[in-house]
Formats: structure tokens, C-alpha cells, sequence
């Protein structure tokens, strides 16, 4: 191997690995899988390093590199075992109303407080890390790369109306999570 | 009528596509008649706005170490 394309390699790694990882644990809850996937898409990256034709930016390149790999363990985890998103739409018709019986919403005060609170970012954080992966990945793909919902249901293999469904129920979810924490 | 859930699921598919004034409309009275929903829809604008918040300096921060940015560079010279 010659050593410029050493040097490449090693740079490409020393410059890029760690936004990967972060894009990779936007969408994934185990840091172990986000590290072993960013090494895959490394690899695959520098073998086809001579086919990156600079249309794009290369941080884009390897970003949509590494979101195939996260879809392609999202569809293979699939048919291993139940997923949240499957088994939620099994369910019965009876607990179609559940949000119903919720006590209603934040309450107006605390939402001005909390609204401009450092604090707030980190709890919504450790929520977000309570949904279910492909849940947590359908928000960093709406909110982080602010795709179309075309697109998402795409990636995401699910019709349109499941994906209201889905952020329909992750907002509860989530509001349920902070009025917990802004007890 | 179109029940709570159909009404809610209508909320977030407004985010994404624009409604039909028909649509519309029957979200607006369903608003006016149901305290969960007009909840809900208060809190999903703010759950929303959080969000956006939250993803608008990109995704938190992640870092390899050192030495797991050395096996990485080993890992890459090996397989090729």
C-alpha cells in the first residue's frame, strides 16, 4: 500500500469517526453496535475510496454510507425478534383510547421555566433514550436530517399512517417521561 | 366524526403535509370540544419545538478514544 493513501486513510479516521459515531448513536441505543458499525462503513469507505467522486461533500458521503448499515441492522433485527413497532400495532383495539385516560398536559407555568432551562435538554435526552430504538432513530431522522416523511417511511419500511401513529405515541411517550422529571 | 386518535394522528401528519380545509375544520372543532386532544396538541407543539431545539447544534456528542482510534486505523489497514 502506498503511503498517501495511508495517510488518507488515517486522516479520513482521525477527521470523521467521531461525527459518525455521534450520527450513529442518534439512531442506536448500544454504543458497542454505533462503534462496530461506524468501523464497517470505515472499511467499506477506504475499499471504495476511488469511486467517491466528489459530488458530495465526503462527510455526506460516509454519513449516508453509515445509514445504510444502520437500516440494513434495523431490517435484520426485524425479522430476529418482535419489534415495538409490530407488536403496537397487534395490539388490541381496547387500548386505542388509553392517552385518553391521562391526566392532561404540562401545566403553563412549568413550561415557561422549563422552556429555557439548560437542564431540560439533558432530560429530554435521557427520555429520548427510553423510546424504542427504531422510535429514537424516526426522531433523529425527522428532527436531526429533517427528512421527508417519504423518505423516512422508506428507511423505516412502514406505511405513512404508521408513521403518524409512531410520532404520535413517542410524544406522549415523551411527554409522559418530562412531566415525570419536572415533578 | 373522526375519533381522538384519527384527530392526533392528523396533528402530526399536518406537520409534514398540508391539510385539506376539510381536515382542518374537523380538527378545529374536535379541539373545541376535547380537553385531552387540545392538550395533546399544545404539548406536541411544545414537544416539537423542544426537539428542534435540541437537533439544531446537530446530534450530541460521541467520541472514540484514543486507542480505540488506533484499532480502528488496524482494522482498516488489515481488511484491505
Amino acid at each position: 500500500m502506498s503511503s498517501t493513501k495511508n495517510k488518507d486513510q488515517t486522516e479520513l479516521i482521525e477527521d470523521h469517526s467521531d461525527y459518525l459515531l455521534s450520527f450513529a448513536m442518534s439512531k442506536l441505543k448500544d454504543i458497542d453496535l454505533a462503534k462496530d458499525l461506524v468501523q464497517d462503513t470505515l472499511i467499506s469507505a477506504i475499499t471504495k475510496l476511488d469511486t467517491f467522486e466528489h459530488r458530495s461533500k465526503l462527510r455526506t458521503w460516509l454519513t449516508s454510507i453509515l445509514n445504510r448499515k444502520i437500516i440494513d441492522h434495523w431490517r435484520k433485527a426485524e425479522t430476529r425478534y418482535t419489534d415495538p413497532i409490530s407488536s403496537f400495532f397487534d395490539q388490541d383495539d381496547s387500548k386505542r383510547h388509553w392517552f385518553l385516560e391521562k391526566q392532561g398536559g404540562f401545566d403553563d407555568e412549568t413550561v415557561v421555566t422549563k422552556m429555557e432551562g439548560a437542564e431540560t435538554m439533558v432530560e429530554l435526552q435521557d427520555c429520548l433514550e427510553t423510546l424504542p430504538e427504531k422510535w429514537k432513530g424516526i426522531v433523529a431522522a425527522k428532527y436531526l436530517e429533517e427528512k421527508e416523511s417519504e423518505q423516512i417511511c422508506n428507511d423505516f419500511d412502514i406505511t405513512p399512517s404508521n408513521l403518524w401513529v409512531i410520532i404520535h405515541r413517542t410524544k406522549l411517550l415523551l411527554r409522559d417521561c418530562l412531566k415525570n422529571k419536572w415533578i | 366524526m373522526r375519533n381522538c386518535e384519527e384527530i392526533s394522528n392528523d396533528i402530526e401528519r399536518g406537520r409534514y403535509k398540508k391539510l385539506s380545509v376539510k381536515e382542518l375544520i374537523a380538527i378545529k372543532m374536535h379541539l373545541l370540544i376535547c380537553r385531552p386532544c387540545a392538550d395533546y396538541k399544545k404539548d406536541s407543539d411544545l414537544i416539537d419545538l423542544l426537539l428542534q431545539k435540541k437537533y439544531e447544534n446537530g446530534a450530541p456528542k460521541y467520541e472514540f478514544s484514543e486507542e480505540e482510534k488506533l484499532n480502528l486505523k488496524n482494522a482498516c489497514n488489515k481488511d484491505i
